[in-house]
């Protein structure tokens, strides 16, 4: 019985020990490291938008941008683009028509939305 | 590797992917079998970025890709349609509606101007757009006759 109190008691301590050490390093990881967040919510990044853009959104399909949307504050009163919402991305058909169809494929955006385009050039 | 004189006319080794962002409109005009058109610059109705914004197209050996990300945000005054924004394969760019549900776009929003740049033949360039993926935005696929 002793040595299952024993071992209870020495669970509990090395739980605690890796929770301890879980937030501390959560607490000081660097500000500017890409975070994901779910979706609709929003997260200010204090730093610049091109290094948070490039790292979340140009990255090829699988990286965690593809599959959990990120969004960014915008700043208004510098009237500057500091918002951007990168979610899943899907390709867009090529215009068909000289093949035989007569469809044109329309890109739509939302009123005071943020999207996100991205093309592949060889 | 890049060769500025592949199609018999040279062609800047640097890529400016900011300039190729375009969006506007076409006004077309016909009297009897002829036409005329021109276009109409609306890039001061949305705030762009394009990342990075300029290539050197000779670090990219021929058969080699990059990407090229960028940011679309159209201001409040922007709703509206527009015949060309975001370039599209082979070549040309995507008609955009803004501010409209999918229900509300159809081919009578759009300059004829559109579908007589569409069948343009492509300028022989030394790169190619493979794919175009977007996020945060909808596409339809429209007929025009």
């Amino acid at each position: 019985m002793k040595t299952l109190h024993l071992s209870i008691i020495a669970g509990l301590c090395i739980s605690i020990a890796l929770s301890l050490f879980l937030v501390v390093i959560e607490t000081t990881r660097p500000s500017n490291v890409f975070h994901s967040s779910p979706a609709g919510q929003t997260t200010a990044y204090p730093s610049n938008l091109t290094e948070q853009l490039t790292k979340a959104c140009t990255a090829g399909p699988g990286m965690s941008c593809d599959n959990q949307p990120v969004t960014m504050s915008q700043n208004n009163e510098t009237n500057t683009l500091t918002e951007y919402r990168c979610g899943q991305f899907f390709t867009v058909p090529q215009d068909n028509h000289i093949f035989g169809s007569e469809t044109y494929p329309v890109l739509i955006l939302k009123e005071n939305s943020v999207d996100v385009p991205r093309s592949l050039i060889q | 590797m890049y060769n500025d004189n592949r199609s018999g006319s040279a062609w800047p080794q640097m890529l400016n992917l900011t300039e190729m962002f375009h969006v506007g409109k076409y006004l077309y005009t016909s009297n009897g079998n002829s036409f005329g058109m021109s276009s109409i610059d609306t890039m001061q109705m949305f705030k762009t970025k394009s990342i990075p914004e300029v290539v050197d197209l000779a670090k990219y050996p021929i058969g080699s890709q990059f990407t090229v990300t960028s940011i679309i945000k159209p201001l409040p005054n922007a709703t509206g349609f527009y015949d060309y924004s975001i370039p599209e394969i082979p070549c040309g760019s995507y008609p955009l509606a803004v501010g409209y549900g999918i229900n509300q776009v159809n081919s009578d929003n759009f300059s004829k101007g559109m579908i007589v740049m569409h069948n343009h033949s492509c300028a022989n360039l030394p790169y190619e757009i493979s794919s175009v993926q977007v996020s945060g935005m909808d596409f339809k696929q429209i007929k025009f006759s």
